[in-house]
Order: structure tokens, then sequence, then C-alpha cells
């Protein structure tokens, strides 16, 4: 369910989403670039109910799919 | 670099630079900090706020409209330190090297200017704010071209200053903001009116070149990332911090409102519109009308 939450927005942002796998580096693949970077972090607070402090975020934890879900969602 | 003259650059910076020193001062010693500031005024021009003509501050009591004018000062303050952070860093990698030359001394006053800056904001929202804001909103990543990169470097170092210009020039402008505020305010804007001159010379030197050169395919995607930026700091004005500190529900809902809203749109525009002009006169930006009309 928090992956489809998260290619949710993915597919909102204009990205096919098909093309997409779990492990796919979202940051290496410019489908999460630094300008967008915040309405993610403000999208996962959302989803995943909690408050995030970009400070205590490392690049690998937005990494991919998979990486997300492990940092906000288990 | 060598494609480049800094035909408009030099000949504008060589005279910023005896404005420059002429108008020097120490910021540690230019401002006489009050012990407190007086809890019933604002320190926001409230038309400057961003829930202000959006549909979703009929939620706001007066109390709330202070304390949210107040954390907006606060997240503007935060902006303009992790702003002028990123952009000393870009400049401190150019001063000196080959091709940099003959801005090197307008460089070293931008820097100690900008250094002045980023203490007395810091120092506002430390003694008077409970500390800055994290650097939520990051600037764009590296495009990857060495021309592309001085060009963006310049154009979103203007792009930020005229807008942080406009809201300086409000708050030191009006009325029912706190004297000593008013004051920080005017004092950034001294500087800055340096500042935004050399920006607007070196955007067009360093443009000029680079537009020639790019195929049309190159140019479209630096275009589209000119206006990322430009949207980019739209949103920046939207904290979703200050909503949730003074109490209101759905920070985040509210953001997406007041982002989408038409009014919020039409005064940023308004803000806005003496950089965009420049910016579509030297070809950086295709459509003037460049904010999303989706938030996600």
């Amino acid at each position: 369910m928090s992956k489809e939450v998260i290619r949710a927005f993915l597919e909102a942002s204009g990205h096919d989403v098909s093309a997409i796998d779990d492990d796919t580096d979202l940051i290496e693949s410019r489908l999460i670039d630094s300008l967008h970077f915040v309405e993610f972090v403000f999208y996962l607070e959302e989803a995943a109910g909690c408050q995030i402090d970009p400070r205590d975020l490392s690049i690998n934890d937005l990494r991919t799919i998979d990486s997300i879900e492990r940092k906000f969602f288990t | 670099m060598s494609r480049v003259t800094f035909e408009r650059s030099e000949s504008t910076s060589a005279k910023l630079n005896t404005l420059a020193r002429d108008a020097h001062s120490n910021p540690y010693h230019r401002f006489h900090w009050p012990a407190a500031l007086p809890g019933d005024a604002h320190w926001m021009d409230p038309s400057l706020i961003s829930l202000a003509e959006c549909d979703g501050a009929g939620e706001l009591d007066e109390s709330q409209w202070l304390a949210l004018n107040r954390l907006e000062c606060k997240n503007f303050f935060s902006l303009n330190v992790h702003g002028i952070r990123q952009l000393l860093a870009e400049l401190i990698e150019r001063i000196h090297q080959p091709g940099w030359e003959p801005l090197s001394e307008f460089f070293h006053h931008f820097i100690g200017e900008e250094n002045g800056h980023m203490w007395y904001f810091a120092e506002f929202c430390n003694r008077y704010s409970g500390g800055l804001y994290p650097d939520m909103f990051r600037p764009p990543g590296d495009p990857g071209r060495a021309l592309v990169d001085d060009c963006l470097v310049f154009a979103r170092i203007l792009i930020f200053e005229e807008i942080v210009d406009v809201w300086n020039k409000a708050n030191a402008g009006c009325p029912s903001v706190d004297t000593f505020v008013r004051e920080l305010n005017d004092a950034h804007r001294q500087d800055e009116r340096r500042h935004v001159s050399f920006g607007r010379a070196i955007v067009r030197d360093v443009s000029a070149p680079l537009v020639e050169e790019l195929t049309d395919r190159e140019l479209q995607d630096l275009q589209t990332y000119v206006a990322s930026y430009l949207n980019h700091l739209y949103r920046s004005f939207f904290n979703p911090r200050t909503y949730g500190e003074v109490g209101l529900n759905q920070p985040l809902r509210l953001r997406r409102l007041a982002l989408a809203s038409a009014a919020c749109h039409e005064r940023f525009y308004r803000q806005s519109r003496r950089v965009v002009d420049l910016l579509m006169d030297v070809g950086l930006l295709a459509d003037r009308h460049f904010l999303d009309e989706k938030v996600n």
C-alpha cells in the first residue's frame, strides 16, 4: 500500500511509473530532483502521518521506493 | 569561461566597488538589539502573509494572525540565511578562479556583505524567535555543464535577491511593522541594491553566449529549470510548520489550497515581475505565467 502511495506521487509528477521498479534509484535517475524534494517530503509526512525533520534525513533514505518504505512506513 | 565577456558586469562592478567601499559598515556594531520586541507589533507587512487573500484564511483569529505574521518573518529570515549560505558557497567556488578575475573585487564585497546579512538575520531569529527554521527548501542540484552552471548560479542569485528586495521594501515601509524589524529590512535593501545591479549585468553577460550556443531542446530544458526554480521559491514562502505552530488543522492541506489560489499566484507574479521581465528578455524563461497550476 505504501509503495502505491509513493508511486502515486511520482505519477502525479508526470513520470511513467510502469518503468520504475522498487529498487530504481530515484535520485540518480532524477525522478525526484532537489526542486521537488521538499514537496515529496511534505507528501510523505501526510501519507505517513508524522512530521519529518530534514536534518534527520539522509539522501539514501529517499533513494528507492524500498528505502522510502523502510524509513517511513515500517 | 572563454566565451563569456563581462562587458556589462565588469563596468557595473567597477562603479559598485566604489559604492561598496563608501557604504561599508560593520554589521556587528550596526544595530542596537532590543532586549525584547513589543508583543503586539507585526514583524511583516500583513499583505505578504502567505494566507492573506486566501480562502483558508477565514480559519484564523486575531491572535493567530499575529503569531503567523511573526513565524512567517522567521521563515523569511531563515530563507535568507539558507539562501545566502548556498549562494556564498557558489561564489567562493569562483572567486580568483581562471576567467573570473575581473570580478574578484566585487565578489569580495558581495561575500563580505552577504556574510553580514546572514549573521543579522540568524541573530534576529536566535534572539527573538527560538532559532531558524531548518533548510527545508533546498536549491536544485548540479545541471552538469560549466557554462550552464555559471548562468544558473547567477540567475538563481538574482531571482532570490530581486524577490527578497520586494519583501524588504514592503516590510521597511509598513507602519504596522516593529521599528527594529523595519530597520533590518531597510539595511538589507541598501546592500542588496548593489548586488541586484551587478546581478542584472552578469546574468545578461553569462546568458548571452549560452542562449546562442544551446540547441532548441537544451534551451527548453534550461527554461524549464528556471521556471522550476521560480516555482520552488514561490512555494518556500508557504511553510506548513508556521500553520501548525499557530494551531491550524491540516497544515499541508491548507498549504496546497494557498499555493493553488489565484490570488497568491497574482501576488507572486507582481512580486517577481521585474526579474521575470529580464529573464524573458535574455531568453532564460519562456512563459511569464510560470507557476504550476497543480500542486501534489
